[in-house]
């Protein structure tokens, strides 16, 4: 037929196109490169700020974790020591060093000389008569014992023994632990220099001991805690001298006995921790506090922009206006707070934590407000939004309740069109998080119950504000924290709260009252679009809560 | 290292993106798309194919993608009745690549998917209506369809052809 025809076999259809097709190569644009390597670049950008975020979150909450941790330890620790100083303040206060002997030698070191120079009496002779026996033990390890315990029984003769000796007591502080053992090696080593100390300090013993029965029974009652090895380790030391002996090295190391501490009621009572925790429920009231109509304004307020009754027919607009404030309502709303506090006396307390507050308002409308020839065409027709849409709401101006046209300013209200449809209910939103700091004042009534008062302030972050209709017609609309939002993003308020207190345990207590808020700041971000008056929101309601006081 | 990859296979990728495309632009953003994943994923190539192969999946998938967005666009009908074609043989073999570029590039977009899935790139009629999301009797319908047009594009080209030649 042809040239062609004559030397080409013949081919399928797929084959004609798969041959040539999967042989083709096509350059592409020069600058194809350069928008992939940029794409890159961007990506690579994306994923290390994202890894930064993400690092710097993780840094944050370890900062805070530590800081909890940190300051959980510390004031932990400030409990563990805070006893001990107070039983000794109360011990030497009150007198009670004279009525028990003391078990520690440190303890003897402070009140020796009190002992010594406020009265003779056979407790401090009983203190005297340890630290003798102590240093009949020593002067066993000693060899030059007889020199030292001829001085030392003649300074305690003086009752100044315990302020020229604070080497030996220090000695025997931390010589305690190991004296039973070195007493039995110095008994067995040098037999006859131990015999020879205790004949020395015996009749010493023996005279401080029947000068005071009552110390007699209080050592034996020591002793009769002593560890059997010390006993059975004695060797040829009689028995009731050796234990004598030992007496008040044991008793350094014995801890507290019971009833010392039941004796200080005072530093037992310190032991409760100032920091606790508290969850807290409240739900409440919420006004939204505007008015939309202007013939209810009760104070002259500037109208910026506000073309709503200049492009629509005004009466229109206002019969929306006016249903929007008949027709306002409060929806279930609530507050929840987690935090902590710290006692700074016995009735006040500082609290801070997270709250979460959820307010809503719904109304019942039935006009849209629609800002554009687009929307209008959108709200008179069944129209479904696409996201780009609601996303473009400031833009396209989408169909709106009276209340978000008329806080939105000029780009929601320039050419609005009013328009009559079946009734919608629409609900108003606001989702925040804040910082309470508050001052707490709680006193006691009778018994377990209390009264208690607060009052400080909730810095809010308003994270959401959905306007949720239930109109096909009326998109949603869902602002974040962002310029975009009509709403002022940070809304600081002022708390109170009242009401009475359980306590349920030691460390639980349980309280409800009522609390009320006020804001401090106007809901919408700039109020002067409205033609009505813009109050600031308030919330009244009931609060329950529960506090976890720290504490042993 | 990227560059060089892209520079080893951009020019066979571009004619694989060109025939699932309609224009140059679009068949360069397809193609923008595919490479940028290829070298994101590019880690996981376990070499368990050719790489050629492998960045050329990539690139069809990422143009079925592209086609997947546009598929309201489309104005295929579903369930067209399977149109009998013979399977005639064509004697002319001169066509050129970008005759044939052309022709696949004016079919409707479902039609030069479906041509390009099982004519060029071989797979089942099962496998394509899986990757549509359609009936395996409309993937078929739909390919009859795009082969009688393009045989009849063929026919035309041929017939131009010889009558240049014969004047």
């Amino acid at each position: 037929m042809n040239e062609l025809s004559d030397k080409n076999r013949p081919q399928k259809l797929e084959d004609i196109f798969r041959n040539k097709m999967e042989e083709a190569e096509m350059a592409p644009s020069d600058n194809l490169w350069h928008r992939i390597e940029h794409d890159l670049d961007v990506q690579e950008k994306t994923y290390y700020k994202k890894q930064l975020v993400w690092f710097q979150r993780l840094a944050a909450a370890c900062v805070i974790l530590l800081l909890f941790v940190g300051g959980y330890v510390f004031y932990d620790h400030q409990l563990d020591h805070k006893p001990i100083v107070a039983t000794n303040v109360s011990a030497n206060e009150t007198g009670q060093a004279q009525s028990y002997p003391k078990p520690d030698n440190t303890q003897q070191n402070s009140s020796g000389p009190l002992l010594a120079q406020e009265n003779q009496t056979a407790k401090a002779k009983a203190s005297n008569q340890k630290l003798k026996a102590t240093q009949s033990q020593k002067n066993k390890i000693n060899p030059d014992y007889p020199s030292r315990q001829a001085r030392n029984s003649k300074k305690q003769k003086d009752g100044q023994a315990l302020e020229q000796e604070p080497t030996f007591l220090a000695l025997n502080d931390t010589a305690a632990r190991h004296n039973v053992a070195q007493v039995s090696t110095a008994a067995q080593g040098s037999g006859f220099e131990v015999q020879s100390a205790f004949a020395a300090s015996e009749t010493e013993q023996n005279t401080t001991l029947d000068e005071g029965e009552e110390v007699n029974a209080i050592l034996n009652k020591e002793i009769s805690m002593l560890p059997l090895l010390a006993i059975t380790n004695l060797g040829n030391i009689s028995a009731p001298d050796s234990l004598k002996i030992m007496a008040p090295v044991t008793i350094v190391a014995k801890p507290l006995p019971e009833t010392y501490a039941a004796a200080a009621p005072e530093a037992e009572k310190q032991k409760t921790s100032r920091w606790s925790f508290s969850g807290k429920y409240a739900p409440h009231y919420f006004n939204q506090h505007i008015t939309l109509s202007q013939h209810n304004t009760s104070v002259s307020t500037p109208v910026v922009n506000n073309s709503l009754s200049s492009t629509a027919n005004s009466s229109t607009v206002n019969q929306a206006l006016e249903e929007y404030d008949n027709n306002i309502q409060a929806g279930y709303s609530f507050n929840t707070e987690g935090g902590a506090a710290y006692k700074l006396n016995q009735n006040w307390a500082l609290e801070t934590g997270l709250a979460y507050t959820q307010n809503i308002a719904t109304t019942t409308s039935s006009y849209i407000f629609s800002n554009s020839q687009v929307s209008a065409r959108y709200a008179q027709e069944s129209f479904a939004f696409t996201d780009q849409d609601i996303n473009n709401a400031a833009l396209v101006g989408v169909p709106a309740t009276a209340l978000i046209a008329a806080i939105s300013g000029t780009a929601n209200t320039n050419g609005s069109n009013v328009i009559q449809t079946q009734p919608f209910t629409t609900q108003y939103r606001y989702r925040l998080i804040g910082i309470p700091v508050k001052i707490n004042y709680q006193t006691t009534i009778k018994g377990k119950s209390f009264y208690y008062a607060s009052m400080g302030f909730l810095t809010n972050l308003l994270m959401q504000a959905h306007i949720l209709s239930d109109s096909p017609r009326v998109p949603d609309l869902k602002y974040a924290a962002n310029a975009d939002s009509p709403y002022r993003n940070w809304q600081m308020a002022a708390v109170a709260s009242v009401g009475k207190g359980f306590t349920l345990s030691k460390n639980f207590n349980l309280k409800a009252g009522l609390e009320a808020s006020q804001y401090l700041n106007t809901l919408a971000d700039n109020p002067l679009y409205l033609a009505g008056r813009h109050g600031k929101p308030y919330t009244l309601g009931i609060a329950v809560s529960s506090t976890y006081t720290v504490g042993k | 290292m990227q560059k060089k990859l892209y520079d080893l296979y951009a020019k066979k990728m571009m004619a694989i993106c060109l025939r699932y495309s309609r224009t140059s632009f679009e068949a360069e953003d397809i193609m923008q798309e595919a490479f940028i994943k290829v070298f994101k994923h590019i880690q996981t190539f376990k070499g368990e194919c050719p790489l050629e192969f492998w960045i050329r999946r990539i690139m069809i998938n990422t143009a079925l993608k592209h086609h997947r967005k546009m598929m309201h666009v489309s104005s295929a009908a579903e369930n067209e009745k399977i149109e009998n074609v013979p399977e005639e043989e064509f004697i002319f073999s001169g066509y050129a690549y970008e005759e044939l570029l052309a022709m696949i590039q004016s079919l409707a977009p479902r039609y030069q998917l479906i041509f390009n899935l099982y004519a060029i790139e071989g797979y089942p009629h099962k496998e394509i209506a899986a990757m549509l999301d359609i009936s395996e009797g409309t993937s078929k319908s739909q390919y009859s369809r795009a082969r009688a047009i393009l045989k009849n594009m063929l026919e035309r080209y041929e017939q131009k052809y010889n009558e240049r030649v014969i004047r």
